[in-house]
């Protein structure tokens, strides 16, 4: 047996998928999958900020090169299209290695709920990001350890203190569990709400001084508002921790009560965001703003001169990607054994991507990964349930996923 | 020094001087050979380089390990201000440790940084952990190519065990890729590991290495000190047998009976030969099934399990595995795909073995077993035949399938 086989990891087979409406995770299929030679379900997260393999079948790979570099971006993609796989695979982009040579990234969600309105105020917005940075620094120096431990103490202190000022919570209630244990690890993670995939384990005994060190310096109140503490924060990411500069990674505007409905309140609720672009270029702090495809025009007719100052990128979904994010989903869950379910299919669906995307557009009316993802959920369930695998995908079982899906649509 | 055992390298199907001549006279690869020559220049110029990682892929014997010997080798003996250093790893221990049951990808990457540690900045640096080690080696690179700029070569990368190349790209390979002074050149065959790194995977320069053509291997077989055979009409059925891949063109050329008498054992030491980085127990197995289905132009488990039934029963095989499995029809496509010998092709909906390893396949079972050779053939048109009829959606590609076989057996009666 060859190791590559030897990697079969089960659990994640038995991980809890997020997303309600579809089957994508039902342990059937994970079954199913598995007997067919998947190492894992690249279906099942729909959410792709939760799939620990996304790096590894990424489309749109010329949107995402895009949008990296010394420039303010705006990404605009429709609903369902991928907005948040970019934003996490640009952040995972900015962890290759150990050291500090890549930009630092913030991802920031704009709290609405939280705000109760669409209307922040800009200390709203700085200091939601503030929370979302401390966020992201301390799952950072979890992963790098080094970057904290090898700081003198003074500055070790004001990194405290600021983590203390800025963080959801008292730093203590995180520090138990920073921990090498894996599931305290992720439950670190899931209390910090973002997830980043980073491959590697950081070295045990670093771990340990980190939170021995984190607990070990009582933290010092912070002077100033929170446009000083903004500029605290610039400093310790530029100055203390060199890097070259900051993503601020905006996604998630499309979430509010009112903005989801409508467009001029999305793009009104960032103003501040949009009217800081000349400012914040000069200061190294770059936006990468993910928005719906139908808030470009109001944005540039709002912010013409601000939007001079950014890349903008539209992101339209083709049948030809489409058929592309199934495949390489599959030569990474197969391990590059095969990357069409043609291979596992009666000879008469040497197509089988082709016709889910298809059909998947007809009855979505849109060119959209997630619907796509959908109906194979309901076509690898009719597999499943045929038929306990190894068995080959047949043609009944794309007609029965097709209807099942046609009826999900239909409600 | 091999990469991931310290052992060092007895690889015949990696050897220069047997197969294209010296190296230091170009041949066949020159464009190659400049592109890379190319980027050096400059990044000694200091002039930013926008592809800084390069990838060669092609089939076996097709010349990837003297590529990048070749390319060493000027390096070496380029005369400029630069003060460069060059690192070549082999991610194919002829041994294959990677396959056994101990192996250990953390042990094998870190032994990897302790002598790249060694041999490019000269530390000897042995640390607890993987992560430890490797961002105190990156740490001194850093430094290191503050005042230089590195090249590393880094061959059969995509048949090296993917939970190791994962954990060699986030230590090692990732790493080096994003720092501006690094070139980093890769070369292998089979399914692409899907890096992480956005360097190593979308900003790469993609380059598939072709055969030799007729001019190439005319001068290839001068430079074997064999001219006699480059001159003489032979020089066409050597390119006819041998497609241009310079590994099978040393051998044919080495074999002048073969020439004279066209006797399948040169065919036989040349198939052996290709298959050399196959893990000695799986050798035979692997060689029988590429002859099994090397009439074939694309196959599934379907095909497999037809085609390798005749083959089996024909040559002898052990009718205890007959007839065969569906379990056991994937596990021969695995097994072909993992050893590098097949590619799941999108176009055709099925795998498709290495084209030279079929064709070589193909005219040894020819010469050796012309009975077998037909009956396969027949096996496929027949089983073509009958998908016609069951897969009415797909009809028109069996049809062409069934042409094409009886075509090859109307050719075969008629000579």
């Amino acid at each position: 047996m060859v190791s590559a086989l030897r990697s079969i990891d089960l659990d994640k087979f038995d991980e809890p998928g997020s997303f309600s409406r579809s089957p994508s995770n039902s342990q059937e299929i994970n079954r199913w999958l598995k007997a067919n030679g998947f190492f894992f379900n690249p279906f099942a997260e729909l959410n792709a900020s939760a799939d620990p393999h996304l790096y590894q079948y990424i489309v749109q790979h010329s949107a995402a090169d895009a949008l990296w570099g010394q420039d303010h971006a705006l990404i605009f993609e429709p609903k369902g299209g991928g907005k948040t796989t970019l934003r996490v695979r640009t952040a995972q982009n900015c962890y290759v290695g150990q050291q500090q040579n890549r930009p630092f990234p913030i991802s920031y969600l704009p709290p609405f709920l939280q705000w109760g309105d669409a209307k922040p105020s800009p200390e709203d917005h700085l200091q939601a990001i503030l929370t979302s940075a401390m966020k992201q620094l301390l799952i950072s120096l979890v992963y790098r350890p080094h970057w904290f431990l090898d700081l003198n103490s003074d500055d070790q202190q004001l990194i405290r203190s600021c983590l203390e000022r800025d963080l959801m919570g008292p730093l203590e209630d995180f520090l138990v569990l920073i921990d090498v244990d894996p599931e305290r690890l992720s439950l670190f993670r899931r209390r910090f709400d973002i997830f980043l995939p980073m491959r590697s384990t950081p070295a045990t005994t670093q771990v340990i001084a980190l939170r021995q060190q984190l607990a070990s310096i009582a933290p010092q109140p912070i002077a100033g508002d929170v446009w000083a503490r903004w500029q605290i924060l610039r400093q310790i990411l530029l100055s203390l921790f060199r890097f070259d500069s900051i993503y601020l990674l905006i996604d998630g505007l499309d979430a509010g009560p009112e903005t989801a409905a409508d467009v001029h309140a999305l793009i009104r609720s960032c103003d501040f965001i949009w009217r800081s672009l000349p400012a914040w270029e000069k200061e190294r702090v770059f936006v990468k703003a993910f928005l719906p495809s139908e808030s470009a025009e109001t944005l540039q007719a709002g912010y013409r001169v601000e939007c001079k100052r950014a890349k903008l990128v539209h992101i339209e979904w083709t049948p030809d990607l489409l058929v592309e994010m199934l495949l390489l989903r599959i030569e990474a869950a197969t391990q590059g054994h095969y990357s069409s379910f043609a291979a596992i299919a009666t000879p008469d669906l040497m197509d089988v991507e082709w016709q889910i995307v298809k059909t998947a557009s007809e009855i979505s009316h849109a060119n959209l990964p997630r619907e796509v993802l959908s109906l194979l959920s309901h076509i690898l369930l009719a597999a499943a349930r045929r038929s306990v695998a190894p068995a080959r995908l047949q043609y009944q079982d794309v007609e029965a996923g097709i209807r099942a899906y046609r009826a999900e649509s239909s409600i | 020094m091999t990469a991931a055992t310290g052992k060092p390298i007895e690889r015949t199907l990696f050897n220069p001087d047997a197969f294209v001549g010296h190296a230091d006279e170009k041949i066949g690869r020159s464009p190659e050979v400049n592109l890379i020559l190319g980027k050096v220049k400059q990044l000694c110029n200091g002039d930013p380089v926008e592809k800084r990682v390069t990838v060669f892929s092609g089939e076996a014997a097709l010349g990837k390990s003297w590529l990048l010997h070749q390319i060493e080798i000027e390096l070496k003996s380029e005369d400029d201000p630069c003060f460069r250093r060059v690192k070549t790893y082999r991610l194919d221990p002829p041994d294959r440790s990677h396959i056994e049951d101990d192996f250990d990808a953390t042990r094998e990457v870190k032994k990897i940084l302790e002598e790249f540690a060694q041999g490019v900045i000269s530390q000897s640096i042995r640390e607890i952990s993987l992560p430890e080690l490797s961002r105190h080696v990156m740490a001194l690179t850093k430094k290191v190519l503050e005042n230089s700029f590195l090249v590393l070569f880094v061959d059969a990368v995509f048949e090296a065990d993917w939970n190791f190349l994962e954990l060699f790209e986030e230590h090692l390979l990732g790493p080096l890729a994003i720092i501006p002074n690094v070139l980093i050149v890769l070369s292998g065959r089979g399914r692409k590991f899907p890096w992480a790194t956005p360097e190593l995977r979308f900003r790469a320069d993609f380059r598939d290495l072709q055969p030799f053509t007729l001019g190439d291997t005319r001068v290839q077989i001068e430079r074997l000190n064999r001219p006699e055979l480059a001159i003489s009409d032979r020089i066409d059925l050597i390119q006819e047998i041998g497609q241009g891949v310079p590994g099978a063109t040393g051998w044919l050329v080495k074999d002048s009976e073969f020439l004279d008498n066209q006797n399948p054992e040169t065919l036989d030491a040349i198939l052996n030969h290709l298959l050399e980085s196959v893990p000695e127990a799986n050798r035979t197995k692997i060689r029988r099934n590429i002859e099994a289905l090397c009439v074939l132009r694309a196959f599934d488990d379907d095909r497999v399990s037809k085609l390798v039934q005749v083959y089996e029963e024909a040559t002898g095989g052990s009718p205890d595995n007959l007839p065969l499995t569906h379990g056991a029809s994937v596990n021969i496509q695995k097994n072909l795909v993992h050893e590098a010998f097949a590619q799941y092709q999108n176009a055709q909906g099925a795998y498709t073995l290495d084209k030279y390893m079929a064709k070589l396949a193909e005219e040894y079972l020819k010469r050796q077993n012309p009975l077998l050779w037909k009956n396969l053939h027949t096996t496929a048109m027949n089983l073509y035949a009958e998908w016609i009829v069951k897969y009415e959606r797909t009809k028109d590609r069996w049809v062409e399938e069934k042409s094409y076989h009886e075509e090859v057996l109307r050719s075969a009666s008629a000579l």
